[in-house]
């Protein structure tokens, strides 16, 4: 249902007059019915009271007499009242003397004479009266009369006013229909006006009033406002335009501003390049220090090497030396001074008999030193392979890095193990290998190496550093399960502080008097560009520690 | 009002037809025996009533003050009770004094003379003699009294105790008996007025 408030405004007319009409009407009905009810009840109070007074007096001797008979009689003449369905005479005692009752006993008599008076009850008007005679009170007449007849005369009343108000409300809905136009329609045209206006959004449409009533005034107001709205849309425009360039002007300063900022970005941009740049030589610093190390390496295995080709070669050219390459030559000297007589001085001269056993004795001898000789000989050959092998093994890693080749990770980890055996012997650090079975892989070789010898080389130093008497490094190669291979270096030595275990990888950071703090940072960065990772751990200070080197395992391609 | 006249008019029409039941009922005597007590209570509660529905002429009240008597002529159990209800009661409000005639010499005219049945029918004739030129209400108890001159009689119908009024001789006496009274009597007297 629509509410009233949403109601055309001629609808909202018509109810507002039917409202009031039927509400007037309504209150007057009520009021006039309320009276008459009011006014019927006093004149059926009057009219039932006369009856009780007649009918008490008519019944005085009857009481005084004691002739109930009479008194019944009298009663009887109630048949023509018809609203009066009981009635009692009760003498002076208060005991019943006459009744009469109109539905035949099934009303109920009251026992005791009620209190004298009226009342209106259940339907019924209840009148007592008492009965005098001579000054004195002889009896009570009580009669019980239904109001019926005023009940009904109120059914007619609300018939009555339901009549009078259909056709009343008719009749206003017919009149205020026509009346209610002179307001509404100024007041629809106007709404009809204001509807074309915000549909076609023009303002310079105008009214015209029909009076010179409220209505003319509000028309007369729409038109001002109309006027109003024009030139406000007028001062908006211009107001708008004005903006426009503003924004204009200070977009164009934004640009500027941005082509500025642009500049710095790019300049900054630049800078970071640089930044990096240098860090990239940093690093390429920090691995030529790593390659430098490497080549002490070598050169100290080298010398080592060299110091056992200079006994080997001292011990041969002392042998030498001693040789009896002289007896030789006394005898060539002895027998040429007896080449005429030869025979004669071997056969005869007691020096020349010696001369074919001293032969015997010297080849037996030069024969035992040339193989002595050759013996050295043999181990300078060996040594010298030995220093080719460890200057190749320096080539073969001083090649340029980035350059994958396939591997066999056991040698691998030999060759670091090697270019650090010097020093290893040198500070009596006990090596030991438990190696997994792993196919050879593809790995950029010389960071690797580059890597592990760094990490022997600490693990070195970590057990030299400790007063640990067996000083022990454990290498170990794992499978990882996330399809890995980890090299574990093991030491005994003096282990890492709890707080110093990440700091360790960092640039600059170093334990050692005479380190650089390089080599730790250059391991994680090629392990990092190996694809993997640099981890170490210990369980504090004289622990030892663990390093863990990992990188994602790719098999080498079979070899066809 | 309309209504009231019609009540009115049914009120006298029902009070006829009781009459006429009252009178085709009166041969029929019932046993005085389980009556007699009350009927001498009734009886003398008549006699005080009958005070206020009859009217006497304005001379036989000599002052305002004095007193309703009641006389009573012949031994009588209705006197003790009549004597009961003289002490409490007033008619008019006027005392009641009760009179007892022990004998025909004595007797007086009050405004009220009961004359027992304990008198014989040849005395009885006298007093009502003695009375018939004074404004008096005399009341019997006799078959036939009321015929005889007396102006009211008590009967016995039906086992209610009922009286004849003897209308002539009330108007004689110059007594105005009220409607309501006469409307529970029965009427008597006729053939004793032309009698007289």
């Amino acid at each position: 249902m629509r509410r009233y408030k949403d109601l055309a405004i001629n609808n909202k007319l018509t109810v507002l007059v039917v409202l009031a009409g039927s509400v007037s009407l309504v209150l007057s009905c009520i009021a006039f019915v309320t009276n008459d009810v009011r006014m019927i009840r006093l004149s059926m109070i009057d009219q039932i009271s006369t009856l009780a007074e007649v009918l008490g007096s008519n019944s005085t001797a009857a009481l005084s007499f004691r002739d109930a008979e009479t008194a019944t009689e009298l009663l009887l003449s109630l048949e023509k009242q018809p609203n009066v369905d009981l009635a009692v005479i009760y003498d002076a005692a208060g005991n019943v003397f006459a009744t009469y009752d109109r539905s035949q006993g099934r009303q109920l008599f009251p026992p005791e004479p009620p209190r004298a008076g009226y009342e209106f009850a259940g339907g019924y008007l209840d009148v007592s009266r008492r009965i005098e005679h001579d000054g004195q009170v002889i009896g009570t007449i009580y009669l019980h009369t239904s109001m019926r007849e005023l009940y009904d005369q109120i059914f007619w009343y609300v018939n009555i006013v339901a009549a009078v108000m259909i056709g009343s409300l008719l009749a206003s809905i017919v009149l205020s229909s026509r009346v209610q136009r002179a307001i509404s329609q100024p007041i629809l045209e106007l709404a009809n006006a204001a509807n074309r206006i915000s549909i076609e959004s023009d303002y310079g449409l105008r009214v015209e009033k029909i009076a010179d009533d409220e209505l003319g005034i509000l028309y007369d107001q729409f038109n001002v406002m109309l006027e109003q709205i024009q030139q406000r849309d007028a001062a908006i425009q211009r107001a708008n335009d004005e903006l426009e360039a503003k924004v204009e002007s200070r977009t164009s300063q934004l640009q500027k501003a941005n082509d500025t900022l642009q500049r710095e970005v790019a300049e900054r941009r630049r800078a970071e390049t640089e930044l990096a740049e240098a860090q990239h030589e940093l690093m390429a610093s920090a691995r030529r220090a790593g390659m430098a190390e490497i080549a002490t390496g070598v050169l100290h295995n080298v010398g080592n090497v060299l110091n056992s080709i200079n006994v080997s070669a001292r011990l041969a050219s002392d042998r030498m030396r001693q040789s009896k390459v002289g007896d030789l030559t006394r005898v060539v000297k002895l027998l040429d001074e007896h080449a005429a007589d030869l025979a004669t001085f071997i056969g005869h001269d007691p020096k020349g008999k010696r001369i074919p056993a001293f032969l015997d004795l010297l080849s037996t001898h030069l024969a035992d030193e040339r193989a002595d000789i050759l013996k050295e000989l043999e181990l300078l050959n060996a040594k010298i392979d030995h220093i080719k092998a460890i200057i190749s093994t320096q080539q073969s890693y001083a090649g340029v890095s980035g350059v994958t080749e396939t591997v066999d990770i056991a040698t691998l980890i030999d060759d670091a193990m090697s270019l650090n055996s010097a020093s290893l012997d040198r500070h009596h650090v006990a090596v030991s290998r438990d190696y997994a079975h792993i196919p050879p892989v593809k790995i950029d070789k010389q960071k690797a190496l580059q890597i592990l010898v760094n990490l022997i080389k600490n693990a070195k130093d970590a057990c030299a550093a400790s007063s640990q008497n067996r000083r022990h490094l454990e290498i170990r190669t794992r499978l990882g399960e996330a399809g890995t291979v980890q090299i574990h270096v093991v030491d005994n030595g003096v282990g890492i502080p709890r707080d110093h275990l990440t700091r360790i990888f960092s640039h600059g950071f170093t334990t050692k008097k005479t380190g650089h703090g390089f080599g730790l940072h250059s391991c994680a960065n090629a392990a990092q560009e190996l694809g993997g990772s640099l981890v170490a751990f210990s369980d504090g200070p004289g622990t030892g520690a663990t390093f863990v080197l990992e990188f994602p395992y790719e098999p080498a391609e079979a070899i066809v | 009002m309309s209504a009231v006249s019609r009540l009115v008019r049914v009120t006298t029409i029902g009070m006829l037809v009781c009459l006429l039941v009252c009178l085709t009922a009166d041969s029929s005597r019932a046993q005085p025996g389980s009556v007699i007590n009350r009927e001498n209570t009734l009886k003398a509660l008549f006699l005080y009533n009958f005070g206020s529905y009859v009217e006497w002429p304005a001379g036989v009240f000599a002052s305002e003050n004095e007193p309703f008597e009641i006389g009573v002529f012949g031994q009588t159990p209705v006197e003790p009770v009549l004597r009961e209800i003289a002490a409490n009661k007033k008619i008019n409000g006027r005392r009641i004094v009760i009179r007892r005639f022990a004998s025909i010499e004595a007797l007086r005219p009050c405004p009220i003379v009961f004359i027992s049945d304990d008198v014989d029918s040849t005395t009885q004739e006298i007093a009502l003699q003695s009375l018939a030129g004074d404004h008096v209400l005399v009341v019997g108890e006799s078959a036939g009294f009321a015929q005889r001159g007396g102006v009211v009689n008590f009967v016995v119908e039906s086992n209610k105790l009922r009286f004849q009024i003897n209308v002539g001789a009330a108007r004689r006496r110059g007594l105005k008996i009220s409607a309501k009274l006469l409307s529970l009597a029965r009427i008597v007297g006729a053939a004793s007025a032309t009698a007289e």
